[in-house]
């Protein structure tokens, strides 16, 4: 059997659609690519043999594509899979034999892609999203779209208690129907800010540094005739040149991996539609691999609003809808939450509340936490930082550059006050927002009966005078706030555990 | 009919009647502590005085300044984990279970029942000598999340979980047909 027989019952064995082919040797190439850290050194060590004898890199080219053209049969081959009466069961696996078998009840929700090699034959991986087995990856590859609406139908017929009930139609469409209410959309310009506003640059940047030098003495081999080592070399250059120089590069740096950070938003992001649908929200968006992510409202624990320094710029925002990530096993799932990139105040404001009807996150009187915060961190980050700082420069031989280290206190400081003045909270009787953030302001809202337990502690030199710290812990997870008040401290856990027991709503 | 209600007058964790645990629980702290200390000590002891090996002066030194410092460390642990164990409390609502513990930083930890996924009793090998268990209560957050209770008697631990059990599924049978007047 070579391809799927739509007339056939999704209860017998099934091979999926053979374009399925391409999906596992680009697995099997992604794997590769993986073990990259590991076979670079392995390159490096054979270098000198392949050097010599140019035929081997040949032979290495044609072995890897030979081995992932057999692998790929080879996958395609092991992976079949049936539809029982409350179970689907996936059989596949080259090296490892893997039998998974998911009940429906056990099934959070069902995801969908379309890489770009799936479109001429329209056919899509389903992603079956288990509740608390990050790590088991229910995926069945290239299935038509008539069986993935079947796969969906015998699905959904069984009432999983972690579905929606109230969920029906159009839950894996790739696209929107006429009726669908798109609460928001993205255009390539949004994008581009979010591209820009969101590159971690900086990150790269710094990631990078300890092999700049190696880098250049690499370049420098390969263009003898230009010399790199000059160019970036003090003594042989005015200051100004050197300068000009450094600052070139790192702008070329900085705009190239902008440029990459603006075209990866496009591609995880083109065509972004969230829609409203039924009691869940459901984003589609992507150039290449096509994206549909769904969450049902009602498992949304909490809601995040967070806004980079260079977001702050823009005037954006990231809004994050925060659902369950974790089971009791304490397995992390990250996938299950869903963001609107780069949206303004006014738009998040109203996707936030799109979710559950809460009070303007902005315009909060928020409360600050103590100034005592300052004075902990201070000593115990920039009094140790400055004394080891005095005491480098005053026993070592002295420079005017040195006394440039002193910068680096003054520095932490600012960011120590800077960290404090961000921290704020407010609870109502409904809802509790947390403000908190360094460079960047974050704000979070929960509403408060979905509270899962609460934790309420306090140092006996906070007692004195009359401090507190609050820990919230929710199933998308842990909200704290430190020293606060301690009569607003005890009022979020006496009202947050109020309304977790007392109130009607169900927490998922 | 959602009536505001007041936050003076709602129920308050500082009114919490504390439960102390069980009367020799910080007396097994302090004995698990201690047969680890004295076993490195005693590892010490055995070094220096073995007959097998000739051992370097400086290495006895060391040796010595160790088995001192392990004792003044054993010493000032037992006396934390007294305090501590005596500083450990819990509480039992009609709604939500509490646990107080730390001795210079005090925590309040709240598990409300209608959250509880999970109640289980544990009992290493030196608690079930000493008859004492281990109450861990699992919520629908993250493993850091979970409120674990020790040095609780057996029984009381058992009794305990059987009464948050009991409470579980009655919140779940009370939540049944509101569910299912939801879905209708």
């Amino acid at each position: 059997m070579s391809q799927l027989d739509m007339s056939q019952p999704l209860g017998n064995w099934q091979r999926v659609h053979p374009i399925a082919l391409i999906y596992f040797a680009v697995q099997f190439l992604k794997g590769l690519v993986s073990q990259l850290f590991v076979l670079v050194p392995v390159f490096i060590g054979l270098r000198s043999a392949l050097d010599s004898n140019p035929a081997a890199i040949t032979g290495i080219i044609v072995g890897a594509s030979t081995l992932m053209v057999v692998y790929a049969i080879a996958a395609y081959f092991a992976f079949k899979f049936r539809v029982n009466q409350d179970s689907v069961e996936i059989h596949k696996g080259v090296f490892k034999r893997l039998k998974l078998n998911l009940p429906f009840d056990k099934i959070q929700d069902v995801k969908l892609e379309q890489p770009i090699y799936f479109r001429w034959h329209n056919t899509r991986v389903v992603l079956l999203d288990t509740a608390g087995s990050a790590k088991q990856e229910a995926n069945i590859v290239a299935l038509p779209e008539a069986t993935t609406n079947a796969l969906r139908d015998q699905i959904q017929q069984q009432k999983s208690p972690l579905q929606n009930p109230s969920a029906q139609s159009g839950v894996t469409a790739l696209d929107t129907n006429e009726n669908d209410e798109v609460l928001n959309r993205r255009s390539i310009s949004d994008l581009t800010i979010h591209g820009i506003t969101n590159n971690r640059v900086w990150i790269i940047l710094g990631a990078f540094s300890p092999f700049v030098d190696d880098t250049i003495r690499y370049v420098d081999n390969h263009f003898a005739d230009f010399d790199l080592l000059a160019m970036y070399s003090v003594d042989q250059q005015d200051l100004v040149i050197y300068l000009a120089f450094v600052f070139s590069t790192a702008l070329a740096i900085f705009l190239f991996i902008t440029l990459l950070s603006i075209v990866g938003a496009i591609i995880t992001f083109y065509d972004y539609r969230l829609v409203k649908l039924e009691g869940r929200l459901r984003r589609l968006s992507g150039l290449l691999t096509k994206y549909q992510i769904s969450i049902n409202i009602s498992r949304i624990q909490h809601i995040e609003y967070n806004q980079d320094w260079l977001d702050g710029l823009f005037g954006r925002i990231n809004l994050v809808y925060k659902q369950i990530s974790h089971f009791a096993q304490g397995a992390v799932n990250d996938k299950s939450s869903l963001m609107v990139p780069s949206v303004t105040s006014q738009q998040s404001v109203y996707l936030g509340q799109a979710a559950f009807p809460h009070s303007n996150p902005f315009e909060q009187s928020f409360q600050r936490i103590s100034k005592r915060f300052i004075v902990k961190y201070s000593a115990l980050l920039t009094l140790p930082v400055t004394s080891g700082i005095i005491a480098g420069v005053l026993f070592s031989q002295i420079s005017s550059l040195q006394y440039f280290w002193l910068l680096v206190p003054i520095v932490l400081q600012g960011m120590i006050i800077l960290r404090w003045a961000r921290w704020g909270v407010y609870c109502d009787q409904t809802h509790l927002y947390i403000r908190k953030g360094l460079f960047g302001v974050d704000r979070v809202v929960c509403p408060l009966h979905k509270i899962q337990q609460s934790d309420y502690a306090q140092s006996i030199f906070q007692r004195r005078v009359g401090l507190a710290n609050v820990k919230i812990g929710l199933a998308s997870s842990v909200l704290t706030v430190p020293m606060i008040k301690q009569e607003i401290a005890l009022n979020i856990v006496n009202q947050g555990l109020y309304r977790a027991e007392f109130s009607d709503q169900n927490w998922m | 009919m959602n009536q505001n209600i007041l936050s003076e007058s709602l129920p308050s964790i500082e009114d919490l009647v504390k439960i102390p645990l069980a009367r020799h629980y910080p007396l097994m702290c302090v004995i698990t502590v201690a047969i680890v200390d004295l076993t490195l000590v005693a590892a010490g002891i055995l070094v220096l005085i073995q007959p097998f090996v000739a051992i370097e002066q400086n290495i006895r030194d060391t040796t010595s300044m160790l088995i001192i410092a392990a004792l003044a460390l054993g010493v000032l642990s037992c006396l934390y984990q007294w305090f501590g164990a005596k500083a450990k409390f819990y509480a039992v609502r009609e709604h939500d279970i509490s646990f107080f513990s730390g001795i210079v930083f005090r925590y309040v930890s709240t598990q409300p029942t209608n959250r509880i996924q999970h109640v289980e009793v544990s009992q290493g090998p030196i608690e079930r000598f000493a008859n004492l268990a281990k109450l861990h209560v699992y919520s629908a957050g993250s493993a850091m999340q979970t409120c674990v209770i020790p040095g609780l008697e057996k029984d009381k631990a058992n009794q305990l979980r059987q009464y948050l059990l009991n409470h579980v599924n009655a919140e779940q049978e009370a939540n049944k047909p509101q569910e299912n007047d939801e879905s209708a």
